[in-house]
């Protein structure tokens, strides 16, 4: 038995390295030879593009370096420069110049200049009307409807005042990368871009992050698409061939990026967050963004786009990539504690258990007599697992490795099938709401439940919805279930925008694990949404895993508790819109007839056709939409239609459907309604009625309920037997209405 | 028997004559010195007028020199030093200043303590001017070194100032409303691009 249990571990183990050196191997791509293009398309910004230019080949001995600059321009004399940054050139090199890289390449991209695209104020500045679609921000007006901006980059001609100088377009910047091979694309904006605009500062090169994003890529940028970048003064001077001196500036962003990518500078130390002497374009990123002043006030914001799953951070892909050669590019994620390409629960679980471990001379980690644990779990290697670790690991908390596959996260349809004891679910399941009862601004609480289950040390899940509809306002988490924990992990872990809640609890040493049934978080909702009339907003509450996972609940051993997801719905129902037959009259378009109004009146009608003999009775209606010129024109097509009938004596509300066909109206038509009673051989008109100018342009197709109070009276009179037929209509006693009445406005 | 007889008659008339002679004589003088003495009032007049002009002016140039502050800096410079002369005076609720430097493609830097705290911060925007009526927005990121950061955009055109240049040196001709720059101390910071560490921090001593 022994024998067999171990035997079982041994293949789990097998199993799970292989799955690992399987995902190392394959994802990302490892580092071979490495490639930069450095492009300065502006006179007053190349102290950065030299300094990289300096760093990539004396500290980093890049394989090839292209440096375009508009230097050329005036002849200013720097030895680093290869050719003019003319739009000709960059496209050059860019494509075909880079087509020689391979698919484990390192490419880099950087560029330093100023450019163009819709600023804040919504203004073209530099930017154009995108016609292919992949401007994701629809944030120009172009008088008809809102479009998205193209920006772009600004390749100076010749410094002169107004200025000289080709635009390089984002499209056509990303046609030129896609010609190339690569693993690993790095791509740099720093340097503000707009054009002269009186009204507000606006730099764009954020804007470029939806035309370059992509499988192994990496794009950084000083700002985003709508903030300035800002820079400072430096303390180099370029005179040109006239004795000129262009005076030059270093972005806030990139200054301390590139400072820290200085092998040993004191910059490089406090970047190195995992001590490993290798500044990864992440720990160079996370420096540049905690040290740009320009950050710490508000002005700008650096980005880090490094993986195209929106269920993903950004961070993982960058974490693998460093400027330095093959041999030493870093091989795992320092917070991925099991090294499965994600940091999620799984981690925040060991970790939690090795909490309070430090080094022992033999270099193991122990607590107390336990251990040893992993040494993954030192992220800083400072000897110590502790909450400095702990922080890493929530800085970093969500990131991982994601291929193209098109999904954005495991489907959870797929293990909608599978029938386990623990359930992971969404109550209440039906959160129905109407719009007579619960206005827009309304809210409402749903908990996540995890029923039956046992051994719970971590938790994780994202719940999606239609972003929108509702937005997620509020969370409460439950932290009863161990006397000790870590997290939430997330510290934002709203995303209306997209529609996402994601949210991580772990259990921390010496916590025991849970067993039972309990709410993980409550979450309160905000209708934003208002439905149509007479229609339903609506939008599953579905539960999901992070990337890289089946199932949300892990155990001690960090495995995933097997469970069955229960999803939620919600729905919010504008109630069919009505019209009342009411006794009251008006005059609309020429015709005085009964008001077809939106409420029911107080004034009694009816009306009575008698024949002699036992009939039965039939009521109807005919419909017509009347212009202004009092022309009508039937909707029915010449008999009464949505019949009820009695046969024998009686009275009450009858009901009966007629399909109301797509009608267009001009919009001061009015529909006008008209009932008909047979009892014998021919429809009598009993009474007409008529909507208000209708302000609409068309009745909608929509299955109108009409309601008849009718009465069927078989008596002797002083005429011998009749059949008497009554409709009465005009108030809550005789409420004669129409349902499902849709217009459309 | 003959001899000087005196004439009663004679004598009176004789001393009638010398009598209306003085009474002329006197008449006439006193007329001419009647004439001088109005010439003379003329000329006081005509006095007192160029005195009260004279009065005047000099309240102008008092009013004025109540009103202007000049200063001059000499800054080290990576061509050697850079020397400003700058002229603040306060007119009809406008702030002008006048900024010479003798250096030329050398943008110059203004920042005032605008929000109040009585020190020069980042986050008291300013100015980064150049030649051109163009400018920057400009913030000091650190007093001590005389660092200051700018949008890297390309800069705006100004309303509010204007250069003349020559050869060897730049002015600035600045002038901002009051009302829009909200001064509530006169603490101010200059330097220009190319300055070697920090630039000046003063007051400019002129009613805000």
């Amino acid at each position: 038995m022994t024998k067999a249990l171990c035997l079982l571990l041994g293949v789990l183990l097998m199993s799970s390295l292989w799955a690992n050196i399987a995902l190392a191997s394959t994802f990302p791509p490892q580092i071979h030879k490495r490639w930069a293009v450095i492009i300065c398309g502006w006179l007053g910004f190349m102290y950065d593009p030299d300094t990289i230019y300096d760093l990539l080949t004396t500290q980093f001995h890049f394989d090839e370096v292209m440096y375009l600059s508009t230097s050329f321009a005036t002849n200013i004399s720097n030895p680093r420069v290869s050719d003019m940054a003319n739009k000709e050139n960059v496209r050059w090199a860019l494509s075909s110049w880079l087509s020689r890289s391979d698919g484990d390449d390192l490419v880099f991209v950087y560029v330093s200049s100023h450019g163009g695209g819709c600023n804040s104020t919504g203004q073209l500045c530099g930017g154009r009307v995108d016609t292919d679609g992949d401007e994701p921000l629809k944030d120009y007006w172009d008088g008809t409807k809102w479009v998205g901006v193209d920006e772009s980059i600004f390749l100076q001609k010749y410094p002169s005042d107004p200025p000289d100088f080709e635009y390089y377009w984002d499209d056509e910047m990303k046609e030129d990368l896609s010609t190339i091979s690569f693993g690993r694309l790095v791509v740099m904006f720093q340097s503000c871009k707009t054009e002269n605009s009186t009204s507000e500062l606006s730099c764009f090169s954020g804007g470029f992050i939806s035309d370059l994003q992509g499988v192994n890529r990496i794009i950084l940028t000083c700002t985003t698409e709508k903030d300035p970048g800002f820079g400072k003064p430096i303390d180099l001077v370029y005179v040109d061939a006239y004795g000129v001196p262009w005076w030059q500036a270093t972005g806030g962003f990139s200054n301390p990026f590139f400072k820290s990518l200085v092998w040993l500078s004191q910059e490089f130390q406090n970047a190195d967050i995992n001590n490993d002497f290798i500044v990864t374009i992440k720990e160079a990123f996370e420096y540049a963004y905690s040290h740009d002043i320009y950050r710490q006030v508000g002005w700008e914001t650096p980005l880090l786009e490094d993986t195209v799953d929106p269920s993903l951070y950004e961070g993982a892909l960058a974490w693998l990539t460093s400027f330095d050669k093959s041999e030493d590019q870093p091989t795992r994620i320092p917070p991925d504690i099991n090294d499965d390409g994600y940091v999620n629960i799984k981690d925040a679980v060991i970790f939690g258990y090795a909490f309070g471990a430090q080094i022992d001379p033999h270099g193991e980690y122990w607590r107390d007599g336990e251990g040893p644990f992993d040494s993954n779990n030192d992220i800083n290697d400072d000897g110590y697992i502790n909450i400095k670790d702990a922080v890493i690991l929530g800085v970093n908390f969500g990131i991982g490795l994601a291929e193209d596959t098109g999904s954005s996260s495991v489907s959870p349809s797929t293990k909608l099938g599978s029938d386990y004891l623990t359930v992971l679910k969404v109550q209440p399941a039906e959160n129905i709401f109407y719009t007579n009862q619960t206005g827009v601004g309304g809210t409402f609480t749903v908990s996540i439940i995890a029923e039956n289950v046992s051994d719970l040390c971590g938790w994780e899940f994202i719940l999606e919805w239609n972003p929108g509809v509702i937005n997620c306002t509020g969370e409460t988490i439950n932290y009863a279930f161990w006397p000790y924990y870590l997290g939430p992990w997330l510290s934002n872990p709203m995303n209306n925008a997209e529609g996402r809640y994601h949210q991580s609890l772990s259990a921390n040493y010496p916590s025991e694990p849970f067993d039972g049934t309990a709410w993980l978080v409550n979450l309160t909702f905000q209708i934003v949404q208002a439905p149509p009339e007479g229609e339903t907003v609506s939008t599953d509450l579905t539960i999901s895993p992070t990337l890289g996972q089946s199932y949300c609940l892990i155990d001690t051993n960090t495995s995933e508790i097997a469970h069955t997801f229960s999803h939620g719905t919600y729905e919010y129902i504008s109630p069919p819109p009505k019209r009342y037959m009411r006794g009251d009259t008006q005059t609309v378009n020429s015709l005085t007839a009964y008001n077809l109004g939106k409420n029911q009146s107080s004034t009694e009608k009816l009306e009575s056709v008698e024949a002699h003999g036992s009939n039965m009775a039939y009521w109807g209606v005919r419909v017509w939409k009347r212009n202004t010129e009092g022309v009508e024109t039937e909707i029915t097509s010449g008999t009464p239609v949505a019949q009820v009938s009695r046969s024998r004596n009686g009275y009450g509300i009858q009901t009966a459907a007629w399909d109301c066909p797509n009608t267009t109206l001009a919009l001061t038509d009015s529909i006008v309604i008209r009932v008909y009673c047979k009892n014998g051989r021919s429809w009598i008109l009993i009474a007409t009625f008529t909507t208000e100018q209708l302000n609409a342009t068309a009745l909608k197709p929509a299955t109108w309920t009409l309601n008849y109070w009718t009465q069927r009276n078989y008596a002797w009179t002083e005429e011998g037997w009749m059949t008497i037929a009554d409709y009465g209509w005009g108030t809550t006693a005789y409420n004669s209405h129409i349902q499902n009445f849709k217009i459309q406005q | 028997m003959g001899g000087l007889r005196v004439n009663f008659k004679n004598l009176i008339i004789f001393s009638l004559f010398i009598c209306l002679g003085a009474s002329l004589f006197i008449n006439v003088f006193f007329c001419m010195q009647t004439l001088d003495l109005r010439n003379e009032i003329e000329k006081q007049k005509d006095q007192i007028n160029n005195l009260t002009s004279q009065i005047d002016s000099l309240n102008d140039q008092i009013d004025d020199l109540m009103h202007t502050r000049n200063f001059t800096f000499e800054l080290p410079h990576h061509f050697g030093f850079l020397r400003m002369e700058l002229t603040f005076r306060i007119s009809e609720g406008n702030l002008s200043i006048t900024a010479k430097l003798n250096q030329t493609q050398c943008g110059f830097v203004l920042v005032f303590d605008r929000n109040g705290d009585g020190a020069i911060t980042i986050h008291d925007e300013g100015w980064l001017l150049y030649g051109s009526s163009k400018y920057l927005p400009a913030y000091v990121t650190n007093i001590t070194s005389g660092e200051y950061g700018f949008p890297m955009c390309l800069p705006f055109s100004s309303s509010f100032h204007y250069s003349t240049e020559d050869e060897n040196e730049i002015t600035f001709h600045i002038s901002f409303p009051l009302d829009t720059l909200g001064l509530q101390n006169d603490l101010a910071y200059v330097s220009a691009e190319g300055v070697l560490g920090r630039g000046v921090l003063f007051h400019f001593n002129l009613e805000v």
